[in-house]
């Protein structure tokens, strides 16, 4: 399973880490700031680990 | 007789020329917003998540399949493909469905009061739903969505570096997916057994 909660995020500015496995085939790792489980979405990374 | 220009040095020759470029050119930038030659909403860069709540047993989803792939490719698109599980009673079970995929498409129903799941859904910036294949709706969706604020994300062994930018209106939930590019796996059953379906990015 490669979904994770990373957390409540207040919406101040800084950087937070979080533990994440990666799963090997997965060549993409999305980031979604949401409110709530599913409300709208309001923030959004993407990093693209195709090459590693 | 001929009406005389009110600007000077303009006959009204060139002027109805003028007018006729403006409205052409005016049509066309308008046209430009809405379609491309792909059809598909002229966007910014900005971040916009799409997701497809699909399933390998679901004979309407291949087309909302293709959807997904291509506004794929658009830049600032984060394309999402949830594979959901309540198709897998059927006798055979989609290889790529996940528990949290059927869990986050039932709770995006809860947000708006209803239990009604169903193949294929998008979901645009958590907010507008409509049927997957609707290419148009997309469109018009993708169009009109809020600016996303960018999150930095940066990757060390076993951990993620978030680089949070300041965003009102919160708290907010962070969720993080792996996720598999253009994945396509055969389907062996089924109604869609032996369709070749478009790779779409899968959560993994």
């Amino acid at each position: 399973m490669s979904e994770q909660n990373g957390g409540i995020w207040d919406g101040a500015a800084g950087v937070r880490d979080v533990d994440f496995l990666y799963p090997p085939e997965a060549d993409k790792i999305i980031v979604l700031a949401q409110k709530g489980k599913t409300g709208p979405i309001k923030g959004a990374g993407m990093l693209d680990i195709s090459g590693n | 007789m001929k009406k005389s220009s009110n600007l000077p040095g303009l006959s009204p020759e060139i002027l109805d020329m003028k007018w006729i470029l403006l409205i052409f050119f005016t049509s066309a930038v308008m046209a430009g917003l809405i379609y491309t030659a792909n059809g598909w909403a002229a966007f910014s860069e900005d971040p916009v998540v799409v997701e497809l709540f699909t399933s390998q047993s679901c004979s309407s989803c291949p087309a909302a399949d293709k959807v997904l792939k291509d506004i794929a490719q658009r830049p600032g698109v984060i394309a999402l493909g949830f594979h959901v599980t309540y198709w897998d009673h059927l006798g055979w079970k989609d290889t790529l469905s996940k528990s949290f995929a059927t869990e986050r498409q039932r709770n995006y129903a809860a947000e708006r009061s209803s239990s009604r799941v169903y193949t294929p859904q998008m979901v645009v910036n958590g907010g507008e739903e409509f049927v997957g294949s609707d290419k148009s709706r997309l469109s018009r969706a993708i169009s009109k969505a809020s600016a996303l604020s960018t999150i930095t994300v940066d990757r060390h062994p076993q951990k993620l570096s978030l680089s949070l930018p300041e965003l009102s209106g919160g708290p907010y939930m962070l969720w993080v997916y792996g996720v598999r590019g253009a994945l396509v796996q055969p389907i062996r059953s089924g109604e869609n057994r032996g369709r070749v379906r478009s790779p779409i990015p899968t959560l993994l």
